[in-house]
C-alpha cells in the first residue's frame, strides 16, 4: 500500500512537471511556458519526486520493523508456550551453581507438597532421599559443574516419603563459559518403578524353587501358585482357584490350618512355622498374613522340601545312636568286670590289687562321662537335645541339685549354703537339663573350693528373669581364662581338687543347654577370692505352659 | 501252653528265679552270667541274638526277660513283639538293656512294649537287686 502511494506521489509528481514543461516546449504557448518558468518546475518535479521516493524507503522500512516484531512475537509466544507445556508435563527446578534451589514449578511443589516459598533458598541436597538407588552425589556435582546428566533420584515429598524422579540436570553458561544455573528437568516415574518393581519381583516369585502360594486366611482359597508349585500339582490357574490350601497338604485339616492362620494377626504374630507334608514329601511351611487389596485377610505360604535335611537328620540320629553303643558296649565290659573283681565275686583280693581296679573304675567312670558329654554337646550343637518342657520352680530345682551334689562335695570337704527365697521362682523348661546345668556349676564350684569352705547358692529374681547364683571362695578364674571358659576342653590350669571328675565340656554344655532355654550363664571372678556363676532364665509367662508339659525337640 | 501260664503263675507268687537273657556282645554276656548267677543266685539262659531268644523261650520258660536292644538280625524291640504275641508271655517282665540314646527313645521304649528299661553300662552288683524290685512291682 504504501509503496503504491509513493509510487502515486512520483508519478504525479513527476508526470505534473513533466507535462508542462512539454506542453509549453511544444509551442503552442511559448509566452505561456516561458512565463511558467521551467527551472521552477524542474525543481518542483524533482522534489516530488525525492518526496516520492523518501516515502516509499520510510515505508519500506516501517514494514520491515513490522515484520521483525511480528517473528520475535511468534517466537515469544512459541517459547512461552514451550515453557507451559514442559511446566505442564516436568517438573522444573534451577539452582545456582552452588545447588542453592532458585526456582521450582508448581508441578514440582503438587507432586511433593510443597510450598515454593519453603523450599526455595535451600540446598537441593537437603530434599534427597537418604536411600538412593544408585549413589547420585557425584553426578549431580558434575551437573552443577556443567556435564549434562541424566538418572534416577530418590526425593522426600513432605511427608518423608521417597518418590522416585527421572531427572535430566543442564548447566546454563553464559557467553563467556561461566556457569550461570543449573535446569533440573524431571519426570515423576514413582508410580512406574513400583509397578516395574512389583512386576519384577512377581518374577522372583515365579522363579523361586520353593513352592509359594496365597490363599484366603478364613476359606483357605488359593489365589496365586507360583511356577513352582503350579508345576508340582499340574494345575492351571483356573484349577488352583477352585482349589483350597487344604488340596495341597496331606493330612491337614480345615480346623487344623484354619486356627494356624486364625492365631496369625498383623499386630503381633504375623508368621508361623510347621512342618507338612505336601504330595508325601516333608515340607516346612512357612505362614505369613499379608493383607489383600479389599482388606480381606490373605496369607503367603512358602513350602520348601526338607527331604534331604530329613535324611541328613536321620544319618546323624544313627551315627550318634551308633557311637553310642559302639562306645557303651566295651565300656560296660570293662566297668562290669572291673566292679565284679572289686566286689570279690571271684574271690578275695590284696589291698594293692583293688587300689588299681580302683583306678581302672574311676577311669571308666571319666571316660564314660566324656562320652556323655560329647553326645549330648552334639544333639545340643545340632538342635536336636530331647526336650521335656514343663513349669517349673527354681526353688525347688537348686534344692534338687543340692541334695544330688551334696554327697560328692562332702568328699572335698566343701558344704553348700542356700535359703530358698519366699515366692515361687518360676521357668519353664527341661527339669533333666536344667539339673545338668546346676549339677556342672555345683560340682565346678566345689571342685576349686578349699577344703572346708563354703558355696553359696541363691534363687532371685531379677526384670523377668529369674537368677540363680553359685558363689565359691575358690583362687578365681585368671583374666587369660575368662574369653575361652565357655569353650570346649579349655581347663584352667588351676589346681583343683578332684580334677579328674572334669571333661573339659561341662561349662561349653551348660551354655548350650541354657541357649535353648533363651537363657544365660556368666560369671564375677576375682583372683584370690573367688567366682560367682550366675544363671539367667527368662520367668515364665502366666498363662502359657499351666502346668501342662510340652515335650519337643529344641529348635 | 497251659503249663507253661501255670509256670508262670506260680512263680509269680514266689520268686524271680529264672531269666533269658539276650546280649550279642561276649564278653558283657560273660559279666551278666557271672552278675546273674554268682551275684543273683538266677537259673539263665543266654542267648547270642533275638532270633535265638523267640525260639528258646519256651523251652526255658522264663520268669523275665532281659534283652539287649541293638542286635544283628532280629533286634530286642522285634523279638520282644514276637513274644508277645505269645500269650504265654504276654505279661512276662521284659527288661531291656540299652547304651542309651535318648529319653525319647527310652520312654517309647517302655510305653511300647510294657517294659523297664536299665541302661548300660550296667552295674553288675546291683543288677540282680534291680531285677527283683522290677519283678515285684511287675507281680503285684
Amino acid at each position: 500500500m504504501s509503496r503504491l502511494f509513493g509510487f502515486s506521489i512520483i508519478s504525479i509528481g513527476g508526470l505534473s512537471g513533466f507535462g508542462y514543461l512539454i506542453f509549453a516546449m511544444t509551442g503552442s504557448d511559448w509566452a505561456l511556458a516561458a512565463s511558467l518558468n521551467v527551472p521552477q518546475m524542474l525543481q518542483a518535479s524533482v522534489f516530488f519526486l525525492l518526496a516520492g521516493l523518501l516515502l516509499i524507503a520510510y515505508r519500506r522500512g516501517l514494514e520491515t520493523v513490522r515484520l521483525r516484531e511480528k517473528i520475535i512475537e511468534g517466537q515469544e509466544l512459541e517459547l512461552a508456550f514451550r515453557e507451559q507445556a514442559l511446566d505442564k508435563h516436568a517438573m522444573v527446578v534451577t539452582t545456582d551453581p552452588k545447588g542453592q534451589i532458585l526456582s521450582v514449578n508448581r508441578n514440582f511443589t503438587e507432586v511433593l507438597a510443597y510450598r515454593p516459598a519453603e523450599i526455595e533458598g535451600k540446598p537441593l541436597r537437603s530434599l534427597l532421599h537418604k536411600e538412593q538407588d544408585a549413589p547420585i552425589e557425584d553426578s549431580l556435582r558434575r551437573a552443577r559443574a556443567g556435564d549434562i546428566w541424566n538418572g534416577d533420584v530418590k526425593v522426600m515429598n513432605r511427608k518423608g516419603a521417597a518418590c522416585i524422579f527421572h531427572t535430566t540436570a543442564i548447566p546454563m553458561h553464559d557467553a563467556f563459559g561461566r556457569h550461570l544455573k543449573t535446569i533440573y528437568l524431571a519426570t515423576d516415574m514413582t508410580e512406574q518403578r513400583r509397578s516395574e518393581r512389583e512386576k519384577q519381583l512377581t518374577r522372583c516369585l515365579e522363579l523361586l524353587p520353593e513352592d509359594v502360594l496365597i490363599f484366603d486366611a478364613k476359606t483357605l482359597r488359593l489365589s496365586y501358585m507360583n511356577g513352582a508349585a503350579v508345576k508340582r500339582h499340574g494345575w492351571s490357574e483356573a484349577t488352583y482357584r477352585r482349589r483350597k490350601l487344604t488340596d495341597i497338604l496331606d493330612n491337614m485339616t480345615e480346623a487344623d490350618l484354619v486356627a494356624r492362620t486364625g492365631a496369625l494377626s498383623h499386630e503381633t504374630e504375623t508368621t508361623t512355622r510347621f512342618e507338612a507334608c505336601s504330595g508325601g514329601i516333608p515340607m516346612n511351611a512357612t505362614v505369613q498374613i499379608i493383607e489383600a487389596e479389599d482388606r480381606r485377610d490373605s496369607c503367603i505360604v512358602v513350602l520348601r522340601d526338607i527331604s534331604e535335611q530329613k535324611m541328613a537328620e536321620e544319618s546323624r540320629k544313627s551315627f550318634v545312636s551308633m557311637m553310642t553303643h559302639e562306645l557303651r558296649t566295651p565300656l560296660t565290659s570293662i566297668k562290669g568286670a572291673v566292679q565284679l573283681l572289686t566286689a570279690g565275686t571271684l574271690g578275695k583280693l590284696e589291698p594293692g590289687v583293688l587300689s588299681m581296679l580302683g583306678i581302672a573304675e574311676k577311669n571308666c567312670e571319666r571316660l564314660l562321662r566324656l562320652v556323655n558329654d560329647i553326645l549330648d554337646l552334639n544333639k545340643l550343637e545340632a538342635g536336636k537335645m530331647d526336650m521335656t518342657i514343663e513349669r517349673i520352680d527354681t526353688r525347688d530345682l537348686v534344692s534338687e541339685a543340692i541334695l544330688n551334689d551334696r554327697e560328692y562335695a562332702a568328699g572335698l570337704g566343701v558344704d553348700f549354703h542356700y535359703e530358698a527365697p519366699e515366692l515361687p521362682m518360676l521357668v519353664d523348661g527341661d527339669r533333666g537339663r536344667l539339673l545338668q546345668v546346676l549339677a556342672n556349676l555345683l560340682s565346678n564350684a566345689a571342685k576349686y573350693s578349699d577344703e572346708g569352705a563354703t558355696v553359696e547358692i541363691g534363687v532371685s529374681a531379677v526384670d523377668h528373669n529369674i537368677c540363680i547364683s553359685v558363689a565359691d571362695s575358690g583362687p578365681g578364674i585368671p583374666e587369660e581364662a575368662h574369653a575361652t571358659l565357655f569353650d570346649s576342653f579349655t581347663q584352667s590350669d588351676l589346681p583343683a581338687q578332684g580334677k579328674i571328675n572334669s571333661t573339659g565340656l561341662g561349662l561349653t554344655i551348660v551354655r548350650a543347654i541354657l541357649e535353648i532355654h533363651d537363657g544365660t550363664v556368666h560369671f564375677d571372678t576375682k583372683l584370690g577370692e573367688g567366682t560367682t556363676f550366675y544363671v539367667m532364665l527368662p520367668m515364665a509367662g502366666e498363662d502359657e505352659l499351666g502346668g501342662r508339659s510340652e515335650r519337643r525337640q529344641a529348635a | 501252653m497251659s503249663n507253661v501260664i501255670n509256670i508262670r503263675k506260680l512263680s509269680a507268687m514266689s520268686e524271680l528265679k529264672k531269666i533269658l537273657h539276650a546280649e550279642d556282645d561276649p564278653d558283657i554276656r560273660e559279666i551278666a552270667k557271672m552278675s546273674l548267677e554268682m551275684v543273683g543266685g538266677f537259673e539263665i539262659l543266654q542267648c547270642h541274638d533275638g532270633a535265638e531268644a523267640v525260639d528258646s523261650a519256651e523251652g526255658f520258660a522264663p520268669d523275665m526277660f532281659l534283652m539287649d536292644v541293638m542286635m544283628p538280625g532280629m533286634d530286642g524291640r522285634e523279638s520282644v513283639a514276637k513274644l508277645r504275641e505269645n500269650a504265654a508271655f504276654a505279661n512276662t517282665p521284659v527288661v531291656f538293656v540299652t547304651a542309651k540314646a535318648s529319653n525319647l527313645d527310652v520312654e517309647k521304649l517302655k510305653s511300647d512294649f510294657n517294659a523297664d528299661v536299665i541302661t548300660k553300662p550296667f552295674d553288675p552288683i546291683s543288677l540282680p537287686d534291680q531285677l527283683r524290685s522290677i519283678w515285684k512291682g511287675a507281680a503285684t
